[in-house]
């Protein structure tokens, strides 16, 4: 009950203060914040593989990037944007059917293994074939027909509202009879198997969900940021994001989300001196030792330790 | 009337040969109980018949129909249940949400979306483990429960889709006597509707239970028959009395 109620809490705050933003933000940190809501989908993404269904995917900057490239050299060739979106959709489906088909044949080591030399792969290929994808140099998509040719206002409402209408789906699902049975095949999938779950399926299955709001947040990240480089396929993006998901707290969809954006906050605010990246370690660190489960659960965990010192 | 027959079934491992050959024919209802010393090759033969297991060669039938590639979790919905050695549920799922897993199975991907049928499973998990006396346990997450009530757990999560074959790798095993009497009777009451095979270390409990008897020895049958007659069987005496020092 109290639960419930704290739920449905972070719910409405989450939502005010989404809305409120727009109107106290001056314009740089608005686009700072439509990019941080852009990688917390990210980050819900990885979620429900990582978090619900427990498929350790160390490749998952594949389902953000290779949608991003599409649109992008789509509106480079002259194209207009509902063709840019259409294939970007086809080439989301079609990278989480492959990816999920071979990563899904295989189990814990070998899932890890299968993302995390994909996004090698896939960071190589756009890193080498510079006709298409600009190579080192990179593809910017030129500003018309862009989130970037409209106000930073309206540029943020759309990704808020996409961001939350997602989040919405997400936690509709996990919280179905469908979730129950992710967090089924996490736990002992071999029971889930001898109960009559063809888990191969449904973990195919979730890869696919996965890989479509990935495809969504890196797509809006293409039509906001307009530059793309192949560190948005690589192996760098794709463990970052699990540590984001560490971070906040797997299994929670907001614990990510938050996590996401803790992390490059920190890291913005960092980048100035050179070993930033020991900071950013050492927090990792703190998180694991003293908040294994993530940072959204720490609040909860101080409380009950709290109120069990207080009834002694 | 039998439910499930096996048809020279081996399975080897490299060289080692743990099921030679067995010919097994489970009756409808009863008590199937399969014996035999350490590495007789009772929990593989247990895990060919489940499918978590592919067969070397041979074939196995299940109500006529032939099983022997069927995958384990298309065996199971046909009506294959199985149970564990060792009992690990799903930690961090509690006794209900275990239970509506086991119950949801045969509803479409669509009806585990929607608030109606998902407010049913619910209600039904809380009616299946009321009569299973678990409803006091409903929200105690399956890890933390006491042994004796994970494999009571195990058993009416095993039977949540009324399956008419039960396979028990060792119910019996780490068991208090009097959680072993509670579970020998219910598996009695279980058995007058269902076929259940058993694999079992204890031989009294296995004589006085069981229906029929498979003796196995080095992965084949020495015996097979009701207990009055293996018990006379010399062959098979001289294995279980084996059997029994072991234990």
């Amino acid at each position: 009950m109290v639960n419930a109620l704290s739920k449905s809490w972070s719910l409405a705050i989450s939502a005010v203060f989404l809305s409120v933003l727009p109107l106290v933000l001056p314009d740089y940190y608005l686009y700072l914040a439509t990019e941080l809501l852009i990688w917390a989908l990210f980050a819900l993404s990885l979620d429900l593989l990582l978090g619900y269904t427990g498929l350790p995917s160390f490749g998952h900057a594949i389902f953000f990037g290779i949608p991003a490239y599409a649109v992008g050299i789509i509106l480079t060739a002259g194209y207009p944007l509902i063709v840019a979106l259409l294939v970007a959709v086809v080439a989301a489906s079609l990278t989480g059917l492959i990816l999920g088909y071979l990563a899904t044949r295989t189990g814990g080591i070998g899932y890890i293994i299968v993302t995390l030399l994909a996004s090698f792969a896939v960071f190589l290929i756009a890193f080498s074939w510079t006709n298409l994808t600009g190579g080192e140099n990179g593809l910017y998509i030129s500003r018309a027909g862009t989130l970037a040719a409209l106000s930073t206002q309206a540029a943020y409402a759309i990704v808020a509202v996409s961001t939350a209408l997602i989040f919405l789906g997400a936690r509709w699902l996990v919280r179905s009879n469908y979730g129950l049975l992710l967090v089924g095949i996490k736990t002992n999938e071999t029971r889930a198997q001898a109960m009559g779950y063809n888990t191969q399926l449904y973990k195919f299955q979730i890869t696919i969900v996965s890989a479509m709001i990935a495809g969504v947040a890196g797509v809006l990240y293409a039509l906001l940021a307009r530059s793309l480089s192949a560190e948005l396929v690589g192996p760098e993006l794709s463990t970052e994001a699990v540590i984001w998901v560490l971070l906040g707290g797997t299994q929670t969809l907001l614990g990510p989300m938050l996590g996401a954006a803790l992390f490059i906050l920190i890291k913005q605010a960092l980048n100035t001196i050179r070993a930033y990246p020991i900071f950013l370690g050492l927090l990792f660190i703190v998180v694991v030792v003293w908040a294994p489960s993530g940072l959204l659960k720490l609040p909860k965990g101080l409380w009950k330790s709290f109120r069990r010192r207080n009834t002694r | 009337m039998h439910i499930l027959k096996t048809v020279g079934v081996s399975r080897s491992f490299g060289k080692f040969t743990a099921v030679n050959a067995v010919d097994l024919h489970i009756l409808a209802t009863g008590i199937h109980a399969l014996i035999g010393p350490n590495g007789a090759g009772k929990s593989t033969l247990l895990n060919l018949l489940a499918g978590t297991l592919p067969v070397s060669s041979g074939c196995i039938y299940y109500e006529g129909r032939d099983v022997t590639r069927l995958p384990i979790h298309a065996r199971a919905r046909i009506g294959i249940s199985r149970s564990y050695q060792v009992v690990t549920l799903f930690a961090g799922l509690t006794c209900r949400e275990a239970m509506q897993l086991a119950l949801q199975r045969d509803l479409s991907v669509a009806a585990w979306l929607s608030p109606g049928p998902m407010r049913k499973v619910r209600e039904d998990a809380d009616e299946l483990l009321k009569a299973v006396d678990l409803f006091d346990v409903a929200e105690v997450d399956t890890a933390e429960l006491s042994h004796g009530l994970q494999k009571h757990l195990e058993i009416a999560l095993a039977l949540a889709n009324s399956s008419r074959l039960l396979l028990l790798d060792e119910p019996m095993a780490g068991m208090s006597i009097s959680e072993r009497v509670v579970l020998a009777n219910r598996v009695r009451a279980l058995a007058k509707d269902r076929a259940i095979v058993l694999v079992e270390h204890d031989i009294d409990m296995v004589m006085s239970l069981a229906d029929t008897v498979t003796v196995l020895h080095n992965g084949a049958v020495i015996a097979s028959g009701d207990p009055a007659d293996v018990r006379a069987d010399s062959m098979a005496q001289s294995v279980y009395l084996q059997a029994g020092k072991a234990c």
